[in-house]
């Protein structure tokens, strides 16, 4: 994996130390990345869902009104 | 003939040189010879027994003085003396220099006679600002008619929020991590995320740190997402996340996230976290509001900073205030 740099600042010194991660500090890293890329997902899939279940009203009959009357949204 | 021996009435004939002329006569006994030479030196004797001590010489005369040794090592330092005595008192020091000229404060009035006033600096006057107070105490004003009465009280004490630290922005990064921001001085602090710049590809996260450690136990960030996009809420219920998910995703250049992170030094509760943001160029370049509320699961360990990450870089200028 290629080198992440890292931002350190020290609140109480206002020093600021700019260096690669460390191998554990990769591994909070990388742990944080997985999780946003697994809500991302969720989201989409969410979206995705919603989206097809308006076209699929929509299909029936139901007016752009009526579906969100239903289902919320703008 | 140089010499000749003869021994007795032996016909023997010592010729110690070359011989001439030999005459041996026979008859009675002769008269004796003349003494012979001294013989050869016998062989020295053996040596003699020791003698009798002789009598003691005489002294001898005094010798000549040595050269000098070299100096011995320093004696230790002496203990110290008593004091003298006090001193005489000094001479009276010499009259100082003339002072400058002072003020002369005239009458104004007509028909006044003048009289004249000298400004005496060489005197404390009273002084306007009252005497006393205390470290931290302000001037406050004790009579609205009554010009210059003040005295010295005790500002009420601050409320709200105050402004604890602002960081710098710094070159652009995926990883942002700030220490000492929480204190025992304050429970309850907002952070303000501003984003000064931003690559714009995926979400933020927040993890705690302590002691310059990112914790990102699994199961540490319990949280309730609740996310509005494109005419639909969405609802994500977490219990095993090793982050909370604070800002969606692309957040651009101006995005601002409001943290609040309740008791995040206590020993004795969990960390609680509520968090919004609105970003205004989701994927779909809809508005996308995300509201995130958390807390930490562990109680005993105490959070002095906090850890922001992003799968793409970007520059988060924060500011952290303390409510009292």
């Amino acid at each position: 994996m290629s080198e992440i740099i890292g931002i350190f600042n020290d609140a109480s010194t206002g020093e600021v130390i700019e260096r690669p991660l460390t191998e554990e500090e990769l591994v909070h890293y990388n742990l944080a990345l997985q999780d946003s890329a697994k809500i991302q997902e969720e989201v989409q899939k969410k979206l995705n869902d919603f989206q097809s279940a308006k076209e699929k009203l929509a299909k029936l009959g139901l007016t752009e009104d009526e579906i969100s009357a239903i289902v919320g949204g703008i | 003939m140089s010499s000749v021996e003869i021994n007795n009435q032996v016909n023997t004939v010592t010729l110690s040189e070359t011989v001439t002329q030999v005459e041996v006569y026979g008859g009675g006994v002769g008269p004796q010879g003349i003494q012979g030479i001294v013989g050869m030196q016998g062989t020295q004797g053996p040596q003699g027994t020791t003698g009798i001590q002789g009598i003691q010489g005489i002294q001898g005369i005094q010798g000549l003085q040595g050269i000098q040794g070299i100096q011995g090592i320093q004696g230790i330092q002496g203990i110290q003396g008593i004091q003298g005595p006090q001193g005489l008192q000094g001479i009276q020091g010499v009259q100082g220099l003339q002072g400058t000229l002072g003020t002369v404060i005239a009458s104004t009035s007509t028909g006044v006679p003048t009289t004249s006033l000298w400004v005496d600096t060489s005197i404390t006057g009273s002084a306007v600002v009252p005497t006393g107070g205390a470290t931290g105490q302000v001037l406050t004003k004790t009579s609205s008619s009554v010009d210059y009465s003040m005295a010295w009280s005790t500002p009420a004490s601050a409320s709200g929020l105050t402004l604890l630290y602002t960081s710098n922005a710094g070159s652009p990064s995926t990883s942002w991590n700030f220490d000492n921001i929480f204190t025992s001085t304050y429970n309850y602090y907002l952070v303000k995320i501003f984003y000064s710049y931003s690559a714009t590809v995926s979400g933020l996260t927040m993890q705690f740190r302590s002691a310059g450690t990112t914790i990102s136990t699994a199961g540490e960030y319990q949280s309730s997402q609740t996310s509005f996009s494109g005419g639909s809420v969405t609802n994500i219920s977490s219990t095993s996340n090793s982050s909370f998910g604070i800002a969606g995703a692309q957040p651009i250049a101006g995005t601002v996230v409001d943290l609040w992170v309740n008791y995040p030094t206590s020993t004795s509760y969990s960390k609680s976290i509520f968090s919004q943001s609105f970003v205004s160029a989701y994927v779909t370049g809809t508005p996308y509001l995300l509201i995130n509320a958390g807390r930490t699961t562990s109680t005993a360990t105490a959070y002095d900073g906090l850890s922001l990450s992003q799968g793409s870089s970007f520059i988060p200028v924060i500011k952290v205030y303390g409510l009292s």
